[in-house]
């Protein structure tokens, strides 16, 4: 909960704000509204006070017995209650008012010639109440208005007004969700032709989105940038391959040359002969290096095309195991290989697999005093291989580290002629990541390493 | 003994590449660029050509093209670069083989003895393709009417290596040891593109063929 989504925070955001606003107009208006009804109410309700005092007074002086009559008629018209009290004492005829509705302060005032007014609420109904003594006949006359008309046509606007509110908040919302709609989209397309960058497509742009200039703004700025890095890209692979021609071409003349010497050997001084076996030695060296530098920079520069085949795996790791074997001049290594496995196909560059495994065995040589053991298995759709070798294992913390580029273990101290490149067992990471496999240092039954590299198993061949 | 053409323009190269195959005792003719190549290929009938492929004034690649038309001898192009772009077309040009530089000399001298051995052929009967027909011993293929169908020397041995196996299908890499002497590394885009280029040349309609037939993650086969 933290970290809302922007959309969903846009609609929030929204939505609460047109809440807000409606709530305040409404209050507003429902206030002035009340204001402007209920003065008008009032003014008509005392012109109707006097009206009915005057007739009072007429009827009192001329027509006294049909006063009862003639307040009935009032009270009919108007739908008021009339009081009339003369010294204290209710005049006409008895009428049911709540009797709290004619304080004792009102009274006092009145009968004291003044004209009052007053709003008094009784069991939730508002009255209006009006007095106004006439003291031509000695009498005051109160007249008492219920503002119930009032408050139904409030109470019709409120409804109105929460109506109103609801279908503002809900448009607020709906802005709200189409305006994050409008932001997020073209935040999402970035978000999108970022990651397919991030997986290696470069030709992934953001399109026009025409909504709005900061968005344009960003989208052009992003594809401009995606251009650039891309040119970028174009000119290391470019670079990587000028490089490994200028690389080869001196390592070529280099290499022939001293095999050329090599065969002349015998008529060099024992000074001379050895002198050439250590060129000869650095040079297998700088070469190995040189192809495992260029090999990195092409992955780098994504110019690493991979010749993709469907082989068997067993096979193949023969050859492999065979060919490494061969070059480092040592035995085989025993071969468990597991039931039903003959049939495996992996799919792999061939030749860059053999590096991974030659890779493998070269450390094992250089670091472990060779392999010792290799096991095939499976692993449901996996084909698993495991390197045991000879030497005194890798620390826990070290097991990651190693297929870093050019890292020095503690093993490169104590190593005399021991001479590596630093990048063999990271381009093994890299070759193997390149066609889906894996390769880890895991526990080991015994005190030596264990290098497990696995596969996906495409299918089964007969 | 046989006669190699180096085509190289960096001189150290073609020195060492030179005292390499003299040692052998070859007979080398050097060239510095295509022109001279093209040249030195007609007067001396090189039995194999080294070519580089970054050569100036006319390309490897175009260099590759002209001696094919000169004859069928083998033609291995030597290349800093190992690209699949290039390697499709150095071998599309006319190439037999590729070796990228820098290469080990025990293996480029097995590279070129291989292309310089003509190996006994088991299937020495001569045999018809359709209305092709083909005598091993002779080391031609006719039209029904007599008149010659060219191949290279690669396209005949890759032709008659499919031949012997009699309608059984060859995986590339036993294509690439049979025809080429590759261990299990080779690169089978040269089995690929050799087969395409044989296909052009003996199927009525290449690009159904009714011959040489793909077996799909298999190999091929020719069927008779």
């Amino acid at each position: 909960m933290q970290r809302r989504s922007l959309r969903l925070r846009l609609i929030l955001i929204f939505g609460l704000g047109a809440l807000l606003l409606t709530v305040t107009l409404s209050s507003t208006i429902y206030v002035g509204v009340r204001q402007v009804l209920q003065s008008q109410q009032k003014d008509t309700d005392v012109r109707q006070a006097f009206d009915t005092a005057s007739i009072i007074r007429s009827t009192l002086s001329t027509a006294p017995l049909a006063l009862n009559q003639q307040v009935a008629a009032i009270e009919k018209d108007s739908g008021s209650t009339v009081v009339l009290l003369t010294n204290g004492q209710e005049l006409g005829p008895t009428t049911s008012y709540p009797p709290y509705l004619l304080t004792s302060d009102l009274t006092t005032l009145v009968s004291k010639n003044a004209v009052v007014t007053q709003v008094k609420a009784s069991q939730g109904t508002p009255w209006f109440v009006v007095g106004i003594p006439v003291p031509a006949v000695a009498t005051q006359v109160y007249e008492l208005f219920p503002l119930t008309q009032v408050s139904n046509s409030l109470r019709s606007l409120i409804l109105l007004l929460i109506v109103a509110s609801t279908f503002a908040t809900l448009l607020g919302l709906a802005g709200g969700i189409f305006l994050s709609f409008r932001t997020v989209r073209p935040l999402r397309q970035v978000a999108e032709a970022a990651e397919r960058i991030l997986e290696g497509d470069l030709s992934a742009r953001v399109s026009a989105l025409g909504a709005g200039h900061e968005i344009n703004q960003l989208s052009s700025t992003f594809n401009a940038m995606v251009q650039q890095l891309s040119d970028r890209l174009e000119r290391d692979a470019r670079f990587a391959s000028d490089v490994t021609h200028e690389l080869r071409s001196p390592l070529t003349g280099l290499a022939m040359a001293a095999s050329m010497l090599e065969r002349e050997k015998d008529v060099l001084s024992p000074a001379g002969q050895e002198s050439l076996g250590i060129v000869v030695a650095d040079l297998a060296i700088f070469r190995n290096l040189v192809e495992d530098l260029l090999e990195m920079a092409r992955i780098d520069a994504g110019a690493a095309d991979y010749t993709l085949e469907d082989v068997r795996a067993v096979t193949l790791l023969k050859r492999c195991i065979t060919a490494s074997t061969r070059r480092l001049a040592s035995h085989e290594p025993p071969m468990t290989i597991a039931d039903g496995l003959e049939g495996a196909v992996i799919t792999v560059d061939r030749r860059r697999f053999e590096r991974v495994v030659a890779n493998l065995f070269d450390n094992a040589a250089k670091y472990a005093s060779g392999v010792a053991q290799v096991t095939m298995s499976r692993d449901n759709n996996t084909f698993v291989i495991d390197i045991d070798d000879h030497g005194k294992g890798v620390a826990p913390d070290q097991r990651e580290a190693i297929f870093e580029r050019f890292y020095r273990g503690s093993a490169a101290h104590d190593r005399g002629s021991v001479k590596g490149t630093g990048i063999g067992l990271a381009l093994v990471r890299e070759h193997l990541s390149a066609i889906g496999g894996t390769v880890a240092v895991v526990d080991s039954p015994t005190v030596g390493a264990r290098f497990r590299i696995t596969l996906p198993i495409r299918e089964e061949s007969a | 003994m046989s006669r190699i053409l180096i085509v190289e323009d960096d001189d150290h190269i073609r020195s060492s590449l030179r005292l390499l195959f003299e040692a052998d005792g070859h007979v080398v003719d050097e060239a510095p660029n295509g022109d001279v190549a093209l040249e030195a290929a007609r007067r001396m009938q090189p039995d194999v050509a080294l070519v580089d492929v970054m050569l100036p004034t006319i390309s490897g690649f175009e260099t590759c093209a002209k001696l094919r038309e000169l004859g069928d001898m083998p033609i291995v192009i030597v290349s800093a670069r190992d690209d699949t772009a290039d390697v499709i077309t150095g071998l599309e040009s006319g190439a037999d083989d590729y070796v990228t530089k820098p290469f080990n000399p025990d293996e480029l001298r097995a590279r070129v003895r291989a292309h310089l051995r003509r190996r006994p052929q088991k299937h020495a009967r001569p045999f018809m393709l359709g209305n092709l027909s083909v005598a091993p011993d002779e080391g031609t293929v006719r039209h029904a009417d007599g008149s010659e169908l060219h191949l290279t020397a690669t396209e005949f041995r890759l032709l008659l290596e499919l031949a012997n196996t009699e309608g059984k299908v060859l995986s590339r890499e036993d294509l690439l040891e049979k025809v080429w002497g590759y261990d299990y590394f080779g690169d089978t885009r040269l089995v690929d593109v050799h087969t395409r280029r044989l296909r052009m040349k003996i199927e009525p309609d290449p690009a159904n063929p009714t011959y040489l037939l793909t077996v799909r993650g298999a190999g091929y086969k020719l069927v008779l």
